[in-house]
C-alpha cells in the first residue's frame, strides 16, 4: 500500500504532542532563568508615554536611582497573575516602569484602570523593538536596573512572593 | 449518607461502562454468523448496560445537585464551592461550576448520547450499534476511573465548616450557568463521530450509508458547540467589563478548535454522502474533532494554562488525563494507521468542482485550527523547555488566523456555485461577477465614510460577499431555474449567511469601536461621538450574597435623552472579590456600553468606561442564524434517514428471536 505515511502521520503528530504535554506537566517548576544581559548596561530606549503620547521617555530620565522595568501587556494572562505583586511593590514606594509590549493603548489603559496602576511611568512599545533589545522572548519579564543603568537582575515569567522576598527586596535595599 | 449513595451510583455506573466496553468482544463474531447466541446476547446486554449506566450517572449527578441545594457543608465539593446565602439558581449551577462537578456533568451528558444511541429509534445495524457503544463505554470507563480516584465530588470533609466558600462571583451569572452544559453537549456529541469512526473502521463500513447515519450527530453537536461558544463570548462581553467579546484565552481557543474541525467534518461528510469520496479524510476529521474536545478538557483540567476558567489544579490529575488522552486518541490513530487507506474512494472530479472547493475549504479550516492550536500550546511547551511563561495574544492571531480566514470566506462564497464533479471556473466567476462588484462597492463606500484598517476592510468585504452570494444563490435557484430548494440547501444558506453576518460585525467592531474613560461624580458628564453620559444618581444595593452600588446614567444623543443605563459594581465579601455588571443599550447600529472600573470603590466619584461597540447585535444574531442553519440541516438529515430503508439487514436479527 502506498502513502502509508499519511495514515501514520496523525499518530506520530499526536505522540509528539503527548510527549511534550507530559514533559510540560512534569516540569511545572521553572528551572532556568536567562542570565544574558545581567551585568551589562541596559539598552537605551525612547518610547511614548501611555498617558501623554507626545512625550518621549528615555531611560536616562531615571538615572541615579534603582529602577524596576516590567514588560507586560493587557492581553497576557500571566501578567494579570503577577499584577497584585507589582501593586505590592508599588505600595512600598519602589519605582517601577511598565513597558506595554504590542498592546493597544486603550486596552493597556483599561487594564491599569481596572486592576490598578503600579507604574510611575507606563510606556508603549508598539513595534516591539525595545522589548527585543532587552533580549526578551516572552512577557511578562522584569528587569532591575541600578542607578548607573546596569542590569543587576532579570526574571522571566510572572513574579512570585519568594522571588520578591528573597531577591528583589534585598537587591533594592543594597542599591538604595 | 446521601453523598455516599451518590458515590455508590458513580461506581455502579463505572461497572456498567465496563460491561458496555465488553461489546468489543462481539466484533469477532460480526464477520461470521450474525444470529448466533453469542451475538444476540451482546445485542441485548450492551444496550441495557448503557441504559443503566445513564440511569446511575443521572442519579449520581442529581444527588450532587441536591447536596448543593441543601448546602451540605460536610461534603468537600459543596463547602469549597457553594454557600447557603447564594440564590437557589446559583446553588444549582454551582454544582458544575467547579472541577469535580463539571467532570461529572461532562460524563453525564456523554452517557446521554450513548443512551440515545442505545435506543431502537436510532436505526443502526446491531453489529454497528454494539461496537459504537463499546467504544463509548471504554471512554466513559476511563473518565469514571479518573473521577472516582482523583476528582471525587462526594468526598467528605470533617469537621464541616460553618460557612461555604461560595461560587466564584464571576460565575454567578445566568448565562454562565448554562454555558458549560451547552458547550459540553457539543464536546461529548463529537464522541459519537469518534465512536462511529472507530466502529466504521473496525467493520470496514465507511460509505455513504455511514455518512448518513453520522450526519445528525455531527450537526447536533455542532449546533450545541456554536451556541456554547456564542454564550461564552456573550458572557465575557458583558461580565468581564472589558468591552471585548473574544480574548484568545486558551479555554476559548479550546472550544474553537473542535468547532473548526467539526465544520470541516460537516462538509466532508456531505461529499461522502453525495459522492462516495473523501473517506479517509472524513474518518480523520471525525477522530480529530473529538480528540480536540478531549485536549480542551485536558488543558483546562490539568491547569497547564492560566485562564479565567481555571479551577484548582493538581499536576497528578493532569498526568491522569494525559494517560486517558493517550489511550483514547492514540488508540484511535493507531486504528487509523492500520485500517486507514483501506477504503475505496469511488470518486472522480475535476480540478474545478465542488469537491475541490470543499477540499480546499477543509484544508484552510484545518490550517486555521493548526494556528490556534500552536498559539494555545506554544506557551505551555515553551514554559516546559525554557522555563518562560509567555502569553500569545491578539498580535499573533491577527497575523496568522485572520489571513487564513479571509481566503476561506471568499471560497465560501464561490463553492455553492460550482457544480459537483466538473465545473467551469470562468462560468462560476461570471455568475458571481455582479455579487463581487456589489460587495466591493458597498464596502468601499462604507469604509470611505468610516475608515478602517486594510484587514478589517478585507474581512468586512468577505462577510458581505458571503451574505450576498448566499442570497444570490437562493434567488437564482428560485427565479431563474425554478428548482425547489431542499432543506439541506436552506441549512447551508442559513449557516453561511449567519457566518457572513458574524464576520461583518467582527470586522465592523474591530474597525470602528471607540471608548472613553473618565472619573465622574454626580452631575458630571462625559461625551463620545454623538453621545453623552450624565451621572444622575447613586444607589447602594444589597443582594443575597453581595453588596454594591448602582449608578444611574442618563444617556443622551445630542440633546435628547434616549435611555437610562444602570451599571453596577458588586462586592462579594466571602471571596473579597469585585465584579462589574456592565449596562448595555443595544441598537442595531451600536451597543452603547457603560461599566464602572474597579478602583475608587466607596468614593463619591467613579471611574466610568463608556464604549460605542458597533454592530454587536449582529454578532449574536449571526451566531443564532448559524445555529438555526445547523438545526435545519439536522431535521433534513433525520428526515433523510427516516425515508431511506436501511440496506443492512438489522431487522432479520430481531426476527430470529
Amino acid at each position: 500500500m502506498k502513502n502509508r505515511l499519511f495514515f501514520v502521520l496523525p499518530l506520530l503528530i499526536f505522540s509528539i504532542l503527548a510527549l511534550y504535554l507530559g514533559y510540560a506537566l512534569l516540569q511545572q517548576q521553572p528551572i532556568k532563568q536567562p542570565q544574558e544581559m545581567v551585568g551589562a548596561k541596559a539598552p537605551n530606549f525612547s518610547l511614548p508615554s501611555l498617558y501623554d503620547q507626545d512625550k518621549l521617555v528615555k531611560l536616562q530620565d531615571f538615572a541615579g536611582q534603582p529602577l524596576v522595568v516590567n514588560f507586560f501587556a493587557s492581553w497576557c494572562a500571566p501578567c494579570r497573575q503577577e499584577h497584585p505583586l507589582l501593586m505590592a511593590l508599588h505600595r512600598r514606594n519602589i519605582p517601577i516602569i511598565g513597558i506595554a509590549y504590542r498592546d493597544k493603548p486603550e486596552n493597556t489603559r483599561q487594564f491599569l484602570e481596572s486592576l490598578g496602576n503600579p507604574y510611575i511611568e507606563t510606556l508603549q512599545d508598539n513595534n516591539g523593538r525595545t522589548t527585543i533589545s532587552f533580549g526578551i522572548s516572552g512577557i511578562p519579564e522584569t528587569f532591575f536596573i541600578d542607578g548607573n543603568g546596569q542590569i543587576i537582575f532579570r526574571y522571566a515569567g510572572p513574579l512570585n512572593d519568594a522571588i520578591i522576598r528573597d531577591k528583589i527586596i534585598p537587591l533594592l535595599n543594597e542599591n538604595r | 449518607m446521601i453523598a455516599e449513595l451518590g458515590q455508590f451510583f458513580l461506581i455502579m455506573s463505572l461497572a456498567m461502562a465496563i460491561v458496555q466496553a465488553g461489546g468489543f468482544l462481539r466484533i469477532a463474531q460480526a464477520n461470521k454468523e450474525e444470529n448466533n447466541l453469542w451475538s444476540l446476547a451482546f445485542n441485548h446486554m450492551v444496550p441495557w448496560a448503557v441504559r443503566l449506566h445513564f440511569l446511575f450517572l443521572g442519579l449520581s449527578f442529581g444527588i450532587l445537585i441536591y447536596l448543593h441545594i441543601i448546602t451540605d457543608l460536610s461534603v468537600l465539593n459543596v463547602a469549597d464551592n457553594s454557600s447557603a446565602e447564594q440564590p437557589l439558581f446559583f446553588r444549582i449551577s454551582g454544582a458544575w461550576g467547579n472541577h469535580e462537578g463539571s467532570l461529572l456533568l461532562w460524563i453525564f451528558l456523554f452517557s446521554l448520547f450513548s443512551f440515545t444511541i442505545s435506543l431502537k429509534i436510532v436505526r443502526l445495524p446491531e453489529y454497528f450499534r454494539i461496537t459504537t457503544l463499546a467504544c463509548q463505554g471504554l471512554i466513559a470507563a476511563f473518565f469514571l476511573i479518573f473521577i472516582i480516584l482523583s476528582s471525587n465530588p462526594f468526598e467528605r470533609l470533617s469537621p464541616p465548616p460553618f460557612q461555604g466558600a461560595a461560587l466564584n462571583p464571576l460565575l454567578q451569572d445566568p448565562a454562565l450557568a448554562l454555558h458549560p452544559p451547552t458547550l459540553y453537549m457539543g464536546y461529548v456529541g463529537f464522541s459519537i463521530a469518534f465512536s462511529f469512526a472507530i466502529a466504521g473502521m473496525l467493520h470496514q463500513k465507511i460509505d455513504r450509508e455511514w455518512a448518513n447515519w453520522l450526519r445528525p450527530w455531527v450537526l447536533i453537536s455542532w449546533v450545541f458547540l456554536t451556541v456554547g461558544i456564542g454564550a461564552g463570548s456573550h458572557w465575557a462581553y458583558y461580565e468581564l467589563g472589558w468591552g471585548g467579546w473574544w480574548f484568545w484565552d486558551a479555554v476559548e481557543n479550546a472550544s474553537l478548535l473542535p468547532w473548526l474541525t467539526g465544520t470541516a467534518l460537516i462538509h466532508s461528510l456531505r461529499v461522502l454522502a453525495k459522492r462516495d469520496g473523501f473517506k479517509n479524510w472524513t474518518v480523520l476529521l471525525a477522530i480529530t474533532s473529538f480528540s480536540l474536545c478531549l485536549l480542551g478538557t485536558f488543558l483546562v483540567r490539568s491547569g497547564l494554562v492560566i485562564s479565567v476558567h481555571s479551577f484548582a489544579t493538581d499536576p497528578w490529575r493532569g498526568i491522569f488525563i494525559l494517560v486517558i488522552l493517550g489511550l483514547t486518541i492514540g488508540g484511535a490513530f493507531t486504528i487509523f494507521a492500520k485500517y486507514g487507506g483501506g477504503f475505496f474512494n469511488n470518486i472522480y472530479f475535476n480540478s474545478v468542482s465542488r469537491e475541490t472547493g470543499i477540499l480546499f475549504n477543509n484544508l484552510l479550516l484545518l490550517t486555521a485550527m493548526g494556528t490556534v492550536l500552536i498559539g494555545t500550546l506554544y506557551p505551555v511547551i515553551l514554559e516546559a523547555i525554557g522555563a518562560r511563561t509567555v502569553a500569545v495574544g491578539p498580535p499573533y492571531y491577527d497575523q496568522t488566523f485572520v489571513p487564513i480566514f479571509i481566503p476561506l470566506l471568499i471560497l465560501m462564497a464561490f463553492i455553492p456555485f460550482i457544480p459537483w464533479r466538473a465545473g467551469h471556473w470562468l462560468k462560476t466567476i461570471k455568475n458571481l461577477m455582479p455579487v463581487c462588484a456589489i460587495s466591493l462597492i458597498i464596502s468601499f463606500i462604507i469604509f470611505w465614510l468610516k475608515p478602517g484598517s486594510i484587514i478589517s476592510i478585507l474581512t468586512f468585504t468577505g462577510g458581505i460577499l458571503i451574505v450576498l452570494s448566499a442570497l444570490w444563490w437562493l434567488g437564482m435557484r428560485l427565479i431563474k431555474d425554478f428548482v425547489s430548494i431542499t432543506l439541506n440547501e436552506y441549512a447551508m444558506i442559513l449557516a453561511h449567511i449567519g457566518l457572513g453576518i458574524t464576520v461583518i460585525s467582527m470586522a465592523g467592531h474591530a474597525a470602528w469601536k471607540s471608548e472613553i474613560v473618565e472619573t465622574l461624580s454626580i452631575g458630571d458628564q462625559l461625551s463620545l461621538g454623538n453621545y453623552r453620559l450624565v451621572v444622575e444618581e447613586e444607589k447602594d444595593i444589597k443582594g443575597p450574597n453581595f453588596t454594591g452600588e448602582k449608578i444611574t446614567l442618563g444617556l443622551f444623543q445630542g440633546t435628547q435623552k434616549i435611555a437610562n443605563l444602570y451599571p453596577e459594581k458588586r462586592y462579594f465579601p466571602s471571596q473579597q472579590m469585585f465584579t462589574a455588571e456592565a449596562a448595555i443599550f443595544a441598537t442595531l447600529r451600536y451597543d452603547l456600553y457603560a461599566a464602572i472600573a474597579q478602583e475608587n470603590f466607596n468614593h463619591p466619584s467613579w471611574k466610568i468606561w463608556f464604549y460605542i461597540n458597533p454592530l454587536m447585535t449582529w454578532l449574536w444574531l449571526g451566531v443564532v442564524l448559524m445555529a438555526i442553519g445547523g438545526l435545519v440541516g439536522l431535521i433534513a438529515s433525520i428526515k433523510h434517514l427516516r425515508h431511506t430503508p436501511s440496506a443492512t439487514p438489522s431487522v432479520i436479527e430481531t426476527k430470529a428471536l
